[in-house]
């Protein structure tokens, strides 16, 4: 086929716009051509928003007034935050409390529940579903589910509670409980993520190890803990960094269960940045808290990769 | 037969596009009336205007929780409406520096200014300037269940603070369980205004002050607003109010007693649990132990014209139509719609006069004399931040985490610091 | 090799099982709550002593629903959005991918630096600023204020560019030797070979843009072009003041019940996808 095709004699380059279209300068400018829309959508919604969001964080703006006449303020957005702000804080607790819960609680439950799954055990493709089903589901959805789930008055779970012989619980409207309700929505949406992840990274462990220690005479919890746990120190490393990072952004369940409520006991740190942007227009102040957050992302992430990866090589 | 219709389509389809490419100008309101039940009786209005003052208008509703966003959003090149439904609170936040409102022409003030209460003229301006024209004021009273109370035991609603508390706490029944199957009194946690403008209503019971006659900081930190935060705590110890059972249940059949507006009517009438006829009652709030006389808080929402928008002259033409009588005696359009779609009270005397019988009914009448002596929500910029920290120190109080001094100097000493820094 | 009696093996394959079916129960109880408390009275509902299933299946609930709620409107709009943003983010990403992986140009490096930089930054970071640009381009309640931002990702360049450069130079140069331009390289030679990573990649873009809920929430204010989770949001403030629970669960399920079915179709598809990306990355 390819064949039949007639090559036509070769002369040289053509010439155009002056240029000579070598092989090499035209893959050169459809190389541009390729990267050049999705860097101009880079810098058009990334870069640029990035650096425009950091100038906003320096001024007064209520996105009203145009952006030429903003009142500039320095620092006063973030040492305002860190200050004198007594949400902020508080906003800031909430969101740790909330990723280092979930989190945490996800990586025991998570790989527990897939090293069961990772035995001969019958219907495994059934049960991988079912865990499954809720990282399907919109956080939105989930967060009123929950909500009616967990009333004090009429919720399944309240009278799952009662017919233990315990007391009704009122859940989310109570100031302490309301985050761990919060946590458990964000555990319960997110353990299966976390098994199908752990599940992949078993699978990559080869047979031969565990055969070689069980011939030297290592029992089930000896293999799990010289064999399987220091092997899966990459795949934990990965879920925790991202789920993480993606934990510390919560908004939707909160949203939609308590608005921050009640008395800012579950506000976090994206849901008061919209309040202050979006219901006081202080786009100034709502642009640090952002920087802020990030900030502590990067240092957190850093100090994760650092620490689980010393352990790895350890 | 088929050909026809064919026929009608096309040539409707002409009709239409010609309408747009020739017809006459086109205003573009923005609203939050108008959804499912409502719109047939807006459209109704809207037309009646429309073919007065020769224009199309195209009506634009969005959910109240998103007027704001939408309208400070809608700025944008091309979608900014030429005519906003506002509510009075946001007015500082359009009117001042870049203000986005245009200011109503003297003639249109005169007639406002003639023709509505007091209270509204103040509520509807901003800066010492009227800002456009009132539609519907809402008050805030003490609606109850009839029946509950008198299951309790008692056969007329509380009057003062400690009635209020005694009658709250018979009312409220726990089961076997500890499922609180009726609670005697409810507030409205989670929404801003659902707190505060309740609150406000009792502490001006309590001859409690919201903010400064100059409006310039805060007086709730007050001796009176401390006692009416204790009601609240009182309520919750006493058992006359559970956190687990929101005032919003008083449809339901299970709550006694709420502070609340009049649009609420609406749904009280379409509550199955309840008897809107006979079981639904409405008395003055409550007066504190510091107060002499029942007070109640007042908002009011108003059509105003967007600064930059190109058909001004004729959007205030076109409120003029929707605000005014035709013929004396028969109300205005807008009258007329806010009464028999919304069942809310309009601010025009010639509205009310108009439909008095419609407003006689005992729910309404109630809330009509109450405009009397009503004292608007305070129009100051950071009402609305400093609105959401109150909220948030009463939740506090509410969920037992402070106690209700401190919250009010919490909540006092923030929204001095909102205050202040609007003022600079 | 195991010297354990029959009897602990047993034992343990009991434990095994309630574990694992007991955690399943967890899992799947909110959702069949959910479709139940949707089919009773809201007097059921609310009944105690609680009653456990509707004495009569409520379906007009479904019925009632439907005005309330537009869901068929709903799901048109949801659909219509995360597809076009798929679309996007599989053609840049491939686009640019293509580009970092098989071709040399003066800045390379730089720019790819650039990307992972940008793959750092949360997206709160820029919602305030890509909110604000979008206004200003007039894009506030159209399907392309929707759309358009989220059709570049960092993350799908980085994804395009590790699985292309695996990808053999000697089928790409055979096609130039045939004199083919280098676009055509690309979507005749190229694509059809990345499909595993546009599968993987267009499934996590699917899913995050049909579940998205801050940015829509901000650029649809208008009813007409709400998705799902805004729909599902306005319900909830409707049933708030009304206490409709029996139609807060229908919309609840319906808004819920899609997306579950063509999960558990294609769920091997997903879930490969998510274990690949994972232990890669």
């Amino acid at each position: 086929m390819k064949m039949a095709r007639v090559t036509p004699a070769y002369e040289g380059p053509p010439r155009r716009f002056g240029i000579r279209w070598t092989p090499r300068r035209q893959r050169t400018f459809w190389a541009y051509v390729f990267v050049s829309l999705p860097l101009l959508g880079l810098l058009l919604f990334f870069v640029g928003p990035i650096a425009f969001g950091l100038w906003v964080s320096l001024n007064d703006w209520n996105m009203v007034t145009p952006v030429t006449q903003m009142r500039w303020r320095g620092l006063d957005n973030y040492v305002y935050l860190l200050t004198r702000d007594p949400i902020f804080p508080r906003a800031m607790a909430n969101t740790f409390a909330f990723a280092a819960g979930g989190v945490t609680v996800n990586v025991v439950l998570g790989l527990s529940l897939a090293l069961l799954l990772n035995q001969s055990i019958r219907f495994k493709p059934l049960w991988r579903v079912l865990y499954f089903l809720p990282v399907m589901t919109a956080p939105l959805a989930l967060a009123v589910l929950f909500g009616f789930l967990f009333n004090r008055n009429y919720g399944l779970v309240n009278d799952f509670l009662v017919s233990l012989g315990i007391a009704r619980q009122p859940f989310l409207s109570h100031p302490d409980q309301a985050l761990l309700v919060i946590i458990a929505i964000a555990i319960y949406q997110y353990v299966g993520y976390y098994i199908v992840i752990y599940l992949a990274g078993l699978q990559g462990i080869p047979k031969e190890l565990y055969d070689a220690a069980s011939v030297d005479g290592a029992n089930a919890w000896q293999r799990l803990g010289y064999i399987t746990l220091p092997l899966l120190k990459p795949v934990t490393l990965f879920v925790v960094v991202t789920n993480t990072i993606g934990a510390l952004q919560v908004f939707d369940i909160v949203f939609a269960t308590t608005g921050g409520g009640p008395a800012n006991r579950t506000m976090t740190v994206v849901l008061y940045m919209y309040d202050t942007a979006f219901k006081f227009s202080r786009m100034g102040r709502a642009s640090a808290m952002a920087f802020i957050l990030f900030l502590i992302i990067l240092i957190i992430t850093l100090v994760q990769l650092r620490l689980l990866r010393d352990r790895t090589r350890g | 037969m088929t050909h026809t219709r064919t026929w009608t389509t096309i040539f409707s389809g002409l009709l239409l596009l010609a309408g747009f490419s020739f017809g006459q100008q086109t205003l573009n309101i923005l609203t939050h009336w108008g959804e499912e039940l409502h719109r047939g009786p807006m459209e109704r209005m809207v037309a009646t205007c429309e073919a007065e003052v020769g224009v199309s208008a195209n009506v634009r509703t969005v959910p109240f929780g998103d007027l704001f966003t939408t309208i400070v959003t809608g700025r944008a090149a091309g979608i900014a409406p030429d005519i906003y439904h506002l509510y009075n609170l946001w007015l500082p936040e359009f009117t001042g520096e870049g203000g986005m409102l245009a200011a109503p022409p003297q003639e249109a003030i005169d007639h406002i200014t003639a023709h509505v209460a007091p209270a509204v003229v103040e509520g509807i301006s901003a800066g010492g300037q009227v800002w456009g024209y009132p539609t519907e004021v809402n008050t805030y009273l003490l609606i109850y269940n009839k029946r509950l109370l008198e299951e309790a035991g008692y056969d007329a609603p509380p009057s003062t603070w400690d009635e209020l508390k005694e009658i709250a706490a018979a009312i409220t029944q726990v089961d076997a369980t500890g499922a609180v199957t009726q609670v005697g009194f409810g507030v409205l946690p989670g929404w801003d205004s659902g707190v505060v403008h309740p609150f406000a209503s009792l502490l001006f019971s309590n001859a409690g002050e919201y903010l400064t006659e100059d409006m310039t900081a805060t007086a709730f930190d007050s001796p009176e607003g401390i006692e009416t935060l204790q009601l609240y705590a009182d309520l919750l110890e006493n058992g006359g109010m559970d956190m687990s059972v929101a005032g919003w249940e008083l449809p339901n059949g299970i709550v006694g007693m709420v502070v609340m507006a009049n649009w609420w009517r609406a749904t009280l009438r379409a509550s199955e649990a309840i008897d809107y006829d006979t079981e639904v009652g409405v008395a003055p709030v409550p007066v504190g132990p510091s107060g002499s006389q029942s007070m109640t808080l007042s908002y009011n929402w108003l059509w105003s014209v967007d600064a930059s928008s190109a058909s001004q002259d004729t959007a205030w033409e076109f409120l003029h139509c929707l605000n005014t009588e035709a013929e004396p005696g028969h109300g205005s359009p807008s009258g007329q719609f806010l009464v028999e779609a919304l069942g809310a009270i309009p601010s025009f005397e010639y509205d009310q006069e108009a439909h008095a019988e419609a407003l006689g009914d005992f729910f309404l009448q109630a809330f009509v004399d109450s405009t009397q002596f009503a004292r608007p929500e305070p129009v100051v910029a950071g009402g609305q931040e400093v609105k959401t920290i109150l909220q948030g120190e009463i939740e506090s109080v509410l969920i037992g985490a402070t106690d209700p001094a401190t919250a009010l100097r919490v909540a006092g000493v923030r929204g001095d610091d909102v205050l202040e820094e609007m003022q600079r | 090799m195991e010297h354990r009696s029959p009897v602990v093996r047993y034992l343990g394959t009991l434990l095994t099982y309630a574990a694992v079916v007991a955690g399943a129960v967890v899992m799947l109880v909110p959702f069949l709550w959910m479709v139940n408390a949707s089919l009773m009275t809201p007097g059921e509902i609310q009944a105690r002593p609680p009653v456990w299933f509707p004495a009569e299946p409520q379906f007009n609930t479904y019925a009632r629903l439907v005005e309330v709620m537009p869901i068929f409107r709903l799901y048109g709009n949801s659909l219509f959005v995360a597809i076009a943003t798929t679309v996007g983010v599989l053609f840049t990403s491939s686009l640019a991918g293509f580009a970092f992986a098989k071709y040399d140009f003066p800045g390379k490096n730089v720019l790819f630096v650039l990307i992972l930089a940008t793959m750092m930054v949360p997206f709160f970071v820029t919602l305030i600023p890509v909110f604000f640009i979008v206004r200003q381009l007039g894009w506030i309640n159209t399907y392309q204020g929707l759309i358009v931002p989220g059709i570049i990702s960092a993350y799908g360049i980085f994804l395009m560019r590790q699985f292309i450069s695996t990808l053999p130079d000697e089928l790409l140069d055979a096609a130039r030797i045939d004199g083919a331009s280098e676009p055509r390289i690309f979507y005749s030679i190229l694509m059809p070979l990345v499909t595993p990573a546009l599968a993987t990649l267009g499934t996590f873009t699917f899913i995050a843009s049909w579940n998205n809920f801050l940015w829509p929430l901000l650029i649809a204010t208008d009813r007409d072009l709400h998705t799902l989770p805004l729909g599902l949001n306005a319900l909830r403030t409707f049933a708030a003041e009304a206490r409709n629970l029996d139609l807060l669960m229908a919309g609840t399920t319906l808004s819920v019940l899609p997306a579950l079915i063509l999960f558990i179709f294609l769920q091997r598809y997903f879930v490969k996808g998510i274990a690949l990306t994972g232990v890669k990355g």
